[in-house]
């Protein structure tokens, strides 16, 4: 009897090992095709060659942004599809699958790749630092979906908002409600899935579009309040005084500039734009000023004789400076002709009030 | 028969209490999917002691069918169906527990 239960025992252990061992060999499906790293590894190496030289066929800088836009877009997506049928075909030839792992392994590389390059455009249209919360917020949105493709868990979705809530707040959303979004996203929107996954399990079963809409308000809500409240504190804070404006050429004439005042600077007025250029191989021979010419009167507060930021723009709200203004240097080059001889190139943007999408 | 976690009595699979159909679930457990070429060099069977295993799989419905086009004849691709799924998830469970019992 008791030889008889040694051996049941003894098999189902040799049961369970066999199990782990035929899992373990499951797992370890996953295979990088040579032509994979061929084809990559080319695209990649031959757009960081070649690139350049393409670009220095066209001097108009949205034309390059174009060609740099379409050509690493077309050329990646093609090379993933093409990397991804010849993977199918080798392995059907060998009557082999393509593993579950290996799918989704492919299906994050395919991600990375995205990454890279909304980061890359990214970077052309606003530069890093305006990113660099959206950039966070898309990352850590990835690693959700990464989770997600691993997990019975409705990680993905979450991910996805994420990811999707980065790159809107990069062309849609203002820098300020960026910042409170990122925020709630983190410190309310992770605890708040770990809180639905573990102790209301029921509520995320399917994690439909309701559950998910829920999640959101109960992210974005706090966000806005964050930053409604901020940007009324601000004002508050520099609260234009209660009284009528002076023109710029009143105040300017005026000995008095104690206390606070608005300044009316009237539309069509011309204000010089003074730059200095300095570098380890350049200096600039005198200081200079471009005149630019208002499009639409501002208002300025100005207390003790020094700009305060708060600003209106004709027909808008008081705002101050640090909310709405965004520089975008859209061309910079040197250029040799006859007609001007050696010149330096820039063309700078500025974006004020609602130019700004605040 | 074995107990479980929360006391229940629970039989051991018959169609999965089979070393050989044991290995075919787990290996599908893990990789997702698979041809039966790679069940013949995973496994190390003939082609007509596999066929068997796999029929009285796919007939209990643990196992689905997938068959595709590639080249001049198709392929078959074996997947773990969810009643298959939950079947080898309560086999294993089972398997442990009557091994703490019989410890």
């Amino acid at each position: 009897m008791e030889q008889v239960q040694t051996k049941n025992h003894t098999e189902n252990e040799q049961r369970l090992e066999d199990i782990r061992a035929m899992m373990h060999s499951g797992h370890k499906s996953i295979r990088l095709e040579l032509h994979s790293l061929v084809y990559w590894g080319l695209t990649g190496g031959l757009l960081i060659a070649l690139l350049p030289f393409i670009f220095e066929q066209f001097t108009d800088y949205w034309v390059n942004i174009t060609i740099f836009i379409s050509t690493t877009f077309l050329a990646l997506t093609a090379v993933a599809i093409i990397d991804y049928r010849k993977t199918q075909n080798i392995r059907h030839r060998q009557e082999q699958s393509v593993s579950f792992v290996q799918k989704q392994i492919t299906r994050i590389w395919w991600m990375l790749i995205a990454t890279g390059l909304l980061l890359s455009y990214g970077m052309v249209f606003f530069g890093g630092g305006y990113m660099e919360i959206s950039m966070w917020v898309f990352i850590v949105g990835l690693g959700l979906v990464i989770h997600g493709l691993f997990s019975p868990q409705p990680l993905n979705r979450f991910g996805i908002i994420m990811m999707t809530l980065a790159v809107l707040s990069v062309f849609a959303f203002p820098y300020n409600f960026t910042r409170w979004l990122g925020a709630s996203l983190f410190a309310v929107g992770m605890p708040l899935i770990g809180y639905l996954l573990y102790k209301q399990s029921g509520f995320l079963k399917g994690a439909g579009i309701s559950q998910l809409l829920i999640w959101m308000i109960c992210v974005s809500v706090p966000a806005y309040a964050a930053f409604t409240t901020e940007n009324a504190l601000n004002t508050l804070r520099s609260a234009p005084p209660v009284q009528d404006s002076v023109m710029l050429a009143q105040y300017l004439k005026s000995t008095d500039q104690r206390g606070t005042q608005i300044v009316s600077i009237p539309a069509g007025s011309s204000i010089p734009f003074k730059m200095s250029i300095a570098g380890n191989d350049i200096t600039d021979v005198s200081e200079y000023s471009i005149p630019i010419k208002l499009e639409k009167s501002i208002d300025v507060v100005v207390k003790d004789g020094k700009m305060t930021g708060m600003h209106r723009v004709q027909g808008e709200s008081w705002q101050s400076l640090r909310s709405s203004q965004i520089f975008k240097i859209n061309a910079l080059q040197v250029d040799l002709n006859r007609q001007d001889g050696l010149q330096a190139i820039m063309k700078l943007q500025v974006l004020l009030g609602k130019g700004n999408n605040d | 028969m074995t107990e479980s976690q929360d006391g229940v009595f629970m039989a051991l699979d018959p169609v999965l209490h089979q070393p050989v159909r044991t290995r075919i679930v787990a290996f599908l457990s893990a990789r997702g999917e698979a041809t039966f070429s790679e069940f013949k060099q995973a496994l190390q069977l003939t082609d007509g002691n596999l066929e068997a295993h796999m029929k009285k799989l796919t007939q209990v419905n643990y196992v689905s069918v997938r068959k595709e086009a590639a080249g001049k004849r198709p392929l078959t691709f074996y997947a773990l169906s969810e009643q298959g799924e939950k079947a080898f998830a309560t086999y294993v469970q089972a398997l442990n527990n009557l091994l703490k019992m019989e410890m």
